[in-house]
């Protein structure tokens, strides 16, 4: 801290003599922390180990070695689910921090070794048979039990994924993206499934005051999952009237979802809904324009996203007032 | 030279400062609210959300009235001139000045889309301006003036990207200047690229905190952290003989040339990493240290880039395994603070936070892991060779 600078706010009487001193004594004895480089290198270490560890099984899978290997991978596993069992703290229905961030990497790590000693077992010795529902089924149900007895939301998120490759699609935003393939009904219908039961996952935590705050990845994956499929719904029926009624869906899922980012004052979700919002009235009015089969369209299309673009604008710092207000 | 009310900046500065005194708790509330009440800020700076929105949205506004005017001119064939796109940059330029200066955006995601397009577009009628004069590209000459563009930039609107670019675009001009100048340039590029990088890292270290630079301070955090790391990077071994000239012509054969002074290179690729390691913690400076642990990085991929002692997985697990010890050991040792260190997260609440960014990450790295997943219920996958069941 600047102590001229105090000095000064001192002088003009902005602060007492006693809070002076305790800006000097503060600023004498500043901490340097080392709390973000530690937190970098254990997920790097967790990262490389058990990455480390797939290719090992990956290279290994037919050789006599393997049976050597799925001990090993056990045994961390085991290891790190009994270290973290020693250490917990009692399960509670709120928050509960955790002991320190190497508690959390090291179950993470557990999970993971879990993960792929499951893998292993069902691809070598096909435990669960030919019932792949099995297979990815007690994976996700070990993870959400994880998270919520141990209050890790990064595992909380692995769970929510591995339910959605047990309903049969993938969930993180990034191969959402990537491997866009909403070409088929099914797939529609089950990201939409998912992302509005998450979504009710999300208001379900908050109303029974169960581990409230994992309320936001709920809620991140329900949103994007849910508005993503709704517009994929639109076009995939884009000739067909019941277009529609994916878009009045949508609005109102924008609504809900603009209420309930207002009562919890969240910028990010405000974000969210103003844009898929807006791309869905977009959407609409460039249908509507070049429905009209004119030369003018291309012009007017250009000076509705010209003039809307402003209007959102002012929607937003509007919205952010607002919602500072609440 | 800075487009901003100094009164303001200057009073974002206190404001930060009685922030962080109100966090360490050595000022109460009410004296906070009343150093805010004496020291008031105009500026319009929306917290992050707000600003990635706002910034989306004038990337829309600018396109689309672009379009719109190429639209409009389209028949005069005048599109592909550069008159085109420095006119429209400069016009660019200008609404952003006036955004700034009527409005008082700061960091706004208003200003900061207005100064990336108009920056760009006026870059990009020079480069057609520099095509149309002579054949062979330019490059240090197109280098310059990017230097020149963002420099002006950097220090009108106190950028830190811009800052970033402008230097980087610095060291290239020295780069492509030097390397015409003499037959034996590049084979003294290591050495002139070391002198340079750390004369720029020696002199932005003396200019924080002074009068002049009071505004920069984030600016000349940047040029240290793009100083230090191309320091690092003149000398790694990888670089240095991709780029020196015994490598031409042969760069894509198998073998290529070892490189002169090969000790020192490899002295330097391996030690200069731990050597920041050991400064950033001595002088308890963040930024050399974390830039150290970047670079221990680099330097482990170049040494395995040359020497394969074991194989990857092999590597990656023992690697991870220390890793976790260290950190391990790291937190029991400052479990009390030690010697001014703690483990302890001194800011509480941060963005970071807020997000849930670890979480995310969390699921965004990790939700691959899973074999079984894909291959169970879409088939077909011809997963792991030798192993297959039959059933798959």
């Amino acid at each position: 801290m600047n102590i001229e600078l105090f000095k000064k706010l001192f002088e003009e009487g902005s602060i007492s003599e006693e809070s002076f001193e305790k800006v000097k004594n503060a600023s004498r004895t500043t901490l340097f922390s080392l709390h973000w480089e530690v937190k970098t290198l254990l997920y790097l270490g967790v990262m490389l180990l058990s990455s480390g560890l797939g290719i090992l099984i990956y290279k290994n899978i037919d050789t006599i070695g393997h049976q050597v290997i799925l001990l090993i991978i056990a045994a961390i596993s085991g290891g790190c689910f009994f270290y973290c069992l020693k250490n917990k703290k009692p399960f509670s229905k709120e928050l509960i921090k955790s002991p320190n961030s190497f508690f959390d990497y090291i179950l993470l790590l557990g999970c993971l070794s879990f993960l792929s000693f499951v893998g292993y077992l069902q691809f070598q010795y096909t435990v669960f048979g030919t019932n792949y529902g099995m297979a990815t089924f007690i994976p996700m149900v070990a993870l959400f039990y994880i998270a919520y007895e141990f209050d890790h939301l990064g595992i909380l998120a692995m769970g929510i994924t591995n339910l959605a490759i047990w309903m049969g699609v993938s969930v993180t935003p990034k191969q959402l993206l990537l491997n866009a393939d909403f070409n088929s009904q099914t797939v529609i219908y089950t990201y939409l499934f998912l992302g509005l039961l998450l979504l009710l996952a999300a208001y379900l935590s908050v109303y029974f005051n169960f581990k409230k705050h994992f309320r936001f990845t709920y809620q991140h994956f329900g949103v994007h999952l849910s508005f993503i499929s709704l517009l994929a719904g639109y076009f995939f029926y884009y000739d067909s009237a019941f277009s529609f009624l994916f878009m009045v869906a949508l609005f109102a899922l924008a609504f809900y979802i603009y209420k309930d980012a207002m009562k919890h004052q969240s910028f990010y979700f405000l974000l969210l809904v103003v844009i898929y919002t807006y791309i869905a009235i977009s959407t609409l009015v460039v249908r509507g324009l070049f429905a009209m089969k004119d030369d003018a369209s291309i012009t007017l299309s250009f000076m509705y996203f010209i003039a809307s673009a402003i209007g959102i604008i002012f929607l937003l710092i509007n919205l952010n007032k607002k919602i500072k207000a609440v | 030279m800075i487009i901003y009310n100094n009164i303001w900046l200057a009073n974002l500065l206190i404001r930060e400062e009685a922030q962080k005194a109100r966090k360490a708790e050595a000022i109460s509330i009410n004296e906070q609210k009343e150093i805010e009440d004496k020291h008031p800020v105009g500026f319009y700076s929306p917290n992050i959300f707000i600003r990635i929105g706002l910034f989306i949205l004038t990337c829309i506004i600018v396109s689309f009235s672009i379009g719109l005017l190429m639209l409009m001119v389209s028949d005069t064939n005048v599109i592909d001139k550069w008159g085109f796109s420095f006119f429209v940059g400069i016009l660019t330029y200008i609404a952003l000045e006036l955004m700034v200066r009527k409005s008082n955006h700061f960091k706004s995601g208003v200003d900061d889309a207005l100064m990336w397009i108009s920056g760009g577009l006026v870059l990009t009628a020079f480069i057609i301006l520099q095509a149309d004069v002579s054949n062979n590209f330019p490059y240090s000459r197109i280098s310059f003036f990017l230097c020149l563009l963002a420099l002006f930039y950097a220090v009108r609107f106190t950028d830190m990207l811009m800052t970033a670019i402008g230097l980087l675009a610095l060291i290239a001009t020295i780069f492509f200047v030097w390397k015409d100048l003499f037959s034996w340039g590049m084979a003294t590029m290591p050495f002139l690229m070391m002198i340079v990088c750390s004369g720029i890292y020696f002199l932005s270290k003396r200019s924080i905190g002074k009068k002049a630079s009071l505004y920069y301070t984030s600016c000349l955090y940047v040029v240290q952290i793009v100083s230090l790391l191309v320091l690092y990077l003149a000398g790694n071994y990888y670089v240095v003989q991709s780029l020196s000239p015994a490598s031409e012509g042969i760069y894509n054969s198998a073998e290529p040339a070892p490189v002169p002074f090969g000790f020192f290179f490899w002295a330097w690729t391996i030690l200069i990493p731990f050597i920041y390691l050991g400064l950033g913690i001595k002088n308890k400076d963040v930024i050399i240290l974390r830039t150290g642990l970047i670079l221990v990085a680099a330097a482990a991929f170049t040494f395995r880039n040359y020497y394969h002692l074991m194989p990857i997985e092999g590597a990656l697990s023992i690697v991870g395994i220390i890793l976790l010890g260290i950190c391990y050991m790291v937190m029991k040792y400052l479990k009390t603070p030690k010697h001014g260190f703690t483990y302890e997260d001194l800011e509480d609440g941060n963005f970071m936070d807020k997000l849930k960014v670890e979480s995310l990450i969390v699921s965004e790295t990790f939700s691959g892991t899973q074999p079984q997943g894909e291959n169970t219920r879409f088939g077909g996958g011809d997963f792991g060779g030798g192993g297959a069941s039959g059933n798959f």
